[in-house]
């Protein structure tokens, strides 16, 4: 499972969990969930490429900025993203990263595709926990 | 009284409080306002998240919970908190991402019979004019120093430019510009993220509504003409939107920038999203003036769709703007820090009053107040689900007594955006409501689906509470007829 909506929680906007084997992959399926609120991911067709660099202090930080970034995207650009490959690194007490990302412009969306807007990546529960299988991250999106 | 975790006392029918000792690190009580009803049927993050508030420090009084309140991030939706200037912090997680998110209303001459039969064409006309839904852009292009006057003078510079009458200023809180925004204060990013999104309504619960004015629901018929309600199936426009992309970047900005700035004040919150910083400190001075200048972007956003509902209605019934006397009756936030003047404890102080998922409602006399609405009270506009209708107020003295002058702002949810998509179609939902007469245009089916009456409370037993209880009172009972959402 790449990530999971959670229905019981945080009313007012939408939670989720993303799962990943690697740091990498947790980061690449939880932005996947967010583009999943905006839009139907699976109908996207991989248009528009974009290269994103960031660097932070510790991985929450890291993610918390990553899906602050498409959330930006989707105003500045106007186009929600659904292909993601994420390498992350540690340099000097600071992680880094470094994604591809692919997407398509929101003005060539209908109504069928295009769903809700989200508008910040709260830090309301925001976590990421090691588990046996690799790691989970919980976020709650404002929409 | 139990809810859930902690004990609770009952104040009065409608007031129940949450004492200080029940949490550790609480500052002050909590107090929700609630029928016992709504109260028993709140959800668990009220409690939660409203104790959470009122550890924060510097809170004077009581952190407080309206009737609509439900689980929301840091703070809960329908929380009001008023702080202390000198000793008190500010918190972006108490106003909301989206800042200065408001409820507008403009009133017609226009009554059900003239627009009804024409609700289809109207509706797309709006539905063409006004950009909805998610990462739209706005039709009026901005370059840097324009946009820095959006921020700086708010609804001036829209009146200035040509969208909007003269008198539309006054009918505005704040009139439209909030004192103290500073451009500097604000990022490359925010600006980047909001140059083009003027005039856009957004998604999620954001709408424009088209209603009538219930024959049933005049509750008092002299206030009601005050406020421009005139007759029975009278036509009016609700708008709710707010500070768009520009605004959900100032506060996702601040919130790294309030982190580091706890460890300096050493001050530690129950919840992320409520970090803070003491307003008198260099970082809470520069979120003030980074969130007026939202604030000010999400008050000319309205003026400039508001300018748009005019010239749609100009197309569509063949009059001008005036002679359909297409006024404002007023334009109020429900995700706000204000610095404001309230009784505590017997004397006049200067506050800073948080609302988040709350308005303001002031009462009469008060000098922010324009005209008949000093005799009366502050408009309060309370928007419901889109299927089951909204509510025109007013502000009281016991609102300025007992809540810094606030009452709740909308229905309140029970569900999740989750939960109800999977519940609901938003093509069939769509097809309902024009069989009840509600003409809905949706840039998403699914973002309908969410909205779907049946996610939130029932708006006549929120406002039945704040009306009983007296923190606001009701003047019109309003039924949508025509919708557009993103």
């Amino acid at each position: 499972m790449k990530y999971r909506f959670l229905e019981e929680i945080a009313i007012a906007d939408t939670a989720f969990e993303a799962f990943g084997k690697n740091e990498a992959e947790l980061f690449e399926n939880a932005a996947l969930a967010v583009s999943f609120v905006m839009a139907e991911t699976k109908k996207l067709k991989p248009k528009e490429k974009k290269e994103i660099l960031l660097k932070a202090k510790n991985l929450e930080q890291l993610l918390h900025d990553f899906l602050s970034e498409i959330v930006f995207l989707k105003d500045v650009e106007q186009t929600i993203y659904s292909k993601f490959k994420v390498k992350i690194s540690k340099e000097k007490e600071k992680y880094k990263l470094k994604a591809q990302i692919l997407g398509q412009k929101i003005s060539e969306m209908g109504p069928e595709t295009v769903k809700t807007d989200v508008k910040a990546v709260t830090w309301h529960q925001f976590a990421i926990e090691k588990t046996k299988k690799g790691f989970v991250a919980r976020v709650i999106l404002d929409v | 009284m139990e809810a859930k975790q902690y004990k609770v006392n009952k104040v009065s029918d409608y007031v129940w409080e949450i004492p200080a000792s029940e949490k550790e690190g609480m500052q002050a009580p909590a107090r929700i306002y609630a029928s016992e009803k709504l109260f028993k049927e709140m959800d668990s993050g009220v409690f939660e998240q409203i104790t959470n508030v009122a550890c924060l420090p510097g809170i004077v009084q009581h952190a407080l919970a309206m009737p609509d309140a439900h689980w929301g991030y840091g703070s809960p939706v329908g929380g009001v908190a008023a702080f202390d200037l000198e000793n008190g912090v500010i918190s972006p997680g108490m106003i909301g991402f989206d800042i200065c998110c408001s409820m507008r209303l403009i009133t017609t001459n226009l009554t059900a019979e003239e627009v009804q039969p024409k609700i289809k064409p109207l509706v797309n006309e709006l539905f063409d004019k006004i950009p909805v839904g998610v990462g739209k852009k706005g039709f009026v292009n901005l370059n840097k120093s324009q946009f820095v006057e959006v921020m700086e003078t708010g609804v001036k510079w829209c009146i200035d430019n040509g969208y909007g009458w003269k008198e539309d200023i006054d009918r505005i809180e704040e009139h439209g510009c909030i004192k103290g925004a500073d451009h500097n204060k604000v990022s490359e990013k925010a600006i980047q993220r909001g140059m083009n999104q003027l005039g856009t309504l957004g998604s999620g619960n954001h709408y424009l509504e088209v209603q009538l004015v219930k024959a049933s629901e005049i509750y008092d018929e002299k206030i009601a003409k005050a406020f421009g309600i005139n007759t029975p199936n009278q036509i009016v426009v609700m708008i709710h939107c707010g500070s768009r992309g520009f605004g959900h970047q100032v506060a996702t900005d601040y919130l790294n920038t309030f982190e580091p700035a706890m460890r300096k004040y050493g001050i530690t919150v129950k919840d992320r999203q409520l970090a803070c910083a003491p307003f008198s400190s260099q970082e809470g001075k520069d979120y003030f003036a980074a969130m007026a200048c939202a604030a000010n972007n999400a008050y000319s956003n309205k003026q400039i769709i508001n300018h748009q509902v005019r010239k749609c209605f100009e197309t569509i019934f063949g009059k001008t703007a005036e002679e359909m006397e297409m006024r404002i009756t007023y334009d109020v936030a429900h995700n706000i820090a204000k610095i404001e003047e309230h009784e505590i404890e017997g004397k006049k102080k200067k506050v800073l009053v948080h609302r988040k998922g709350a308005t303001r409602a002031f009462g009469p006399g008060h000098e922010e107040l324009w005209g008949e609405y000093k005799k009366y009270g502050q408009p309060v506009i309370v928007g419901g689900s889109m299927e089951t209708g909204s509510f025109l107020l007013v502000g009281t003295e016991t609102a300025m007594k007992e809540t810094f002058g606030s009452t709740l702002h909308g229905s309140g949810r029970t569900m999740s955006r989750t939960k109800a998509k999977k519940m609901v179609r938003g093509d069939k939902l769509q097809k309902e409501m024009e069989q009840h007469g509600i003409y809905v245009k949706a840039a998403s089916y699914s973002g309908l689906a969410e909205e779907a009456g049946l996610a939130y409370k029932p708006i006549s037993e929120v406002v039945e509470a704040v009306h009983n209880s007296g923190i606001s009172k009701k003047v019109v009972g309003l039924k949508p007829i025509g919708n557009i959402k993103g």
